[in-house]
């Protein structure tokens, strides 16, 4: 079953998560490290702001002409020797991968990340279908071993201890037992991975950037996993969303700039490759692209929500916000977490199954600071919030407190009743409320004393507004 | 699925005037010397040889591989160019097959160009065509021409514009490293473990 299929459980999820405070408190100084890496890159980079301005004005232009740049970037990427299929959903990309590898007769594949693969539920499928998938960035190798997805989209293995690494790697490459350190677990890992890499039947990658000028894809890694796995296998597909598509090449450095340096705060990634058709100079070399929709053009269709879309999964909404801070990423229960996450998913998967998601956020509009690309992303969760409201998937404590407040603010004189009555029995609030688990609001905070009079009666002793109030 | 039938589930823009191209960017502020490139190169995790002449490159190769002790030296044509006979240096032949680097200890490249703002280093199908290479070796000296420093990745893109993109084209900043685990800096995860940068004139 893919991600998709299940329906995320914030609530469980996350309190599970919160139970250990340490590992809490851990996980979230540890994304703070991130996002202040970011911040240095940012205020070290003169043109920071208008450079945003610039990428959210092209990708702006992007969704306002897919259809055109979509045939502009099929047209050149066939005339370079691409071979391009489309998908209209995530059971068609599976389709697709496992033709093109049955036909080439390929195994062993090695794989770099792609969230793409990972919100269709591509491994799953490949493996069922015999093939052996070995993810090669290292965080992903990692919760590949271990059987999880990935809980974050730039650092999937952001949520485990180096010892919880050791022992993963000691359980499935034979590792000493007991070893942590983390120069020499990446080194077991490259050692094991090097020889896969060489193996290799087919290379499968995600996709940074496809420019409709010249038909070219950008893949950037820091670990130079893609490249690896497009240099030597003899054959490669690339799997893209549609949103990915910019322009022309002079659009990329833009991006570029800011990919890197909201992502992990470096300047730009070790490696940043850019490729156009299978190689003329290995005969027999094969190259494909899979564009799919898997939602996207839904997504499009949605003028409150379709500047989600820019989205260049850079993760810096993940890094700085709150909540997802002290949740991890597994509290959102599909394949992309944290602000962006919460936005993509009642789109991606139903508003009823990602009811939850909106609401996992403080709406205090960091995420929206950090985005690189400018979406207006607490905006779109309260958009969402309310998009939730009326298709009905409010649970009945939010749905029927409402309608009482409703009723109440309506009618002044039943406010001013019920603002009495309220006083008189508030001791029995504070005395049963806070700590009591059947409200969340107030399981970690004390409630204030009741006034003694109502804001009507001190004003009416006040004298009504006689200026000396 | 079929190409129309796929491009036909989107819309363009539903209403309103589509948005336009903002045109252009202009950038300035980055100092364009090899100052600041090395500077670049230091945060990226790379290291800076002391600059050498061009008549002194080969030399100063021969040294570094001695120093370090590499038994397989494999060069990229572009690099071998730039040299002396040297028979610790073996030309990477047959530039598509790239399995037959996977016991390199040094490659030796010679990237078109380097980026101060980022030290990232121009590499293509025309200066690597052996891409392979740059990622199997376990190391990497790459000999740039300082001439060629251009100040940021707007200038650098300006560089390429108007060639015919060829096969492939990597910008190489620093070597490859993760921080996957515990957000531990790692230098060397799957392509080279060191690089350094010998700059020339």
């Amino acid at each position: 079953m893919s991600l998709a299929e299940a329906e995320p459980d914030f609530h469980g999820v996350s309190e599970a998560f919160l139970g250990n405070r340490e590992r809490t408190a851990w996980h979230d100084a540890t994304l703070w490290f991130v996002r202040a890496k970011r911040d240095k890159q940012a205020a070290a980079t003169a043109d920071w702001e208008r450079l945003r301005d610039h990428a959210a004005a092209i990708k702006a232009h992007v969704l306002d002409h897919l259809p055109d740049l979509a045939a502009r970037f099929a047209a050149q990427a066939r005339a370079r020797g691409w071979k391009i299929h489309y998908a209209a959903d995530g059971a068609e990309l599976c389709a697709i991968v496992t033709g093109l590898l049955e036909k080439a007769g390929a195994k062993k594949v090695v794989k770099s990340k792609s969230m793409l693969t990972e919100e269709c539920g591509l491994n799953h499928h490949l493996i069922e279908h015999g093939v052996e998938v070995v993810d090669t960035d290292l965080g992903e190798r990692i919760v590949q071993l271990r059987g999880e997805p990935p809980s974050h989209i730039v650092l999937p293995a952001i949520h485990l201890k180096r010892e919880e690494v050791g022992e993963t790697f000691h359980e499935h490459m034979g590792t000493p037992a007991g070893e942590k350190d983390p120069t020499t677990l990446a080194g077991y890992a490259r050692a094991d991975l090097r020889k896969r890499f060489l193996e290799a039947d087919a290379g499968i990658t995600g996709v940074n950037f496809a420019v409709a000028e010249t038909g070219s894809i950008v893949i950037c890694t820091n670990e130079g996993n893609a490249d690896l796995g497009t240099a030597l296998p003899k054959l490669h597909i690339a799997c893209m969303g549609v949103e990915k598509l910019v322009p022309a090449i002079a659009d990329l450095p833009v991006f570029l700039r800011l990919l890197a340096r909201s992502a992990t705060g470096q300047p730009i990634t070790s490696y940043t490759t850019h490729l156009t058709g299978p190689d003329p100079l290995r005969p027999g070399h094969e190259a494909h692209i899979v564009i799919v929709d898997n939602g996207r053009s839904g997504m499009e269709r949605d003028e409150d929500h379709r500047r989600a879309l820019s989205c260049i999964r850079c993760g810096a909404c993940m890094n700085t916000c709150p909540v997802y801070r002290r949740t991890g990423g597994f509290a959102y229960g599909w394949t992309v977490p944290g602000p962006i996450g919460a936005v993509l998913g009642p789109a991606m998967i139903g508003t009823k199954k990602a009811k939850e998601l909106p609401f996992a956020s403080t709406l205090c509009g960091s995420c929206t600071n950090v985005c690189p690309v400018k979406i207006d992303l607490h905006e779109q969760l309260l958009s969402w919030r309310e998009r939730i409201a009326a298709d009905g998937h409010l649970p009945w404590s939010k749905r029927f407190g409402m309608r009482v407040g409703a009723a109440v603010l309506s009618r002044p004189w039943l406010y001013a009743l019920s603002g009495g009555v309220a006083r008189r029995l508030w001791w029995l609030v504070t005395a049963r409320l806070p700590g009591n688990p059947a409200n969340a609001w107030t399981a970690a905070r004390d409630l204030p004393p009741a006034p003694a009079h109502s804001f009507r009666t001190w004003w009416k002793d006040a004298g009504e507004g006689d200026g000396h109030g | 699925m079929d190409e129309a039938v796929f491009i036909a589930r989107f819309r363009a823009k539903p209403s309103g005037p589509r948005a336009p191209h903002p045109g252009a960017y202009a950038v300035d502020g980055y100092a364009c010397d090899i100052a600041a490139f090395a500077r670049a190169l230091e945060s990226v995790g790379g290291t800076m040889h002391v600059p050498v002449t061009r008549a002194a490159l080969g030399e100063a190769v021969s040294a570094f591989i001695e120093i370090a002790g590499h038994r397989r030296v494999v060069a990229a044509a572009s690099a071998v160019a730039l040299l002396p006979p040297n028979p610790r240096i073996e030309l990477a032949a047959d530039p598509g097959q790239a399995h037959q680097w996977h016991d390199v200890d040094l490659a030796l490249i010679a990237p078109e160009l380097g980026v101060c703002e980022n030290a990232a280093m121009l590499t293509t199908a025309d200066s690597l065509p052996e891409r392979g290479l740059a990622f199997l070796g376990q190391h990497v000296l790459a000999l740039l021409d300082t001439r060629t420093l251009v100040a940021d990745l707007h200038a650098a893109y300006g560089v390429i514009a108007g060639r015919k993109m060829p096969h492939h084209l990597t910008w190489i900043s620093g070597p490859s490293k993760t921080a996957d685990i515990e957000q531990t800096l790692v230098i060397g995860a799957h392509g080279c473990r060191s690089l350094v940068v010998m700059p020339y004139a």
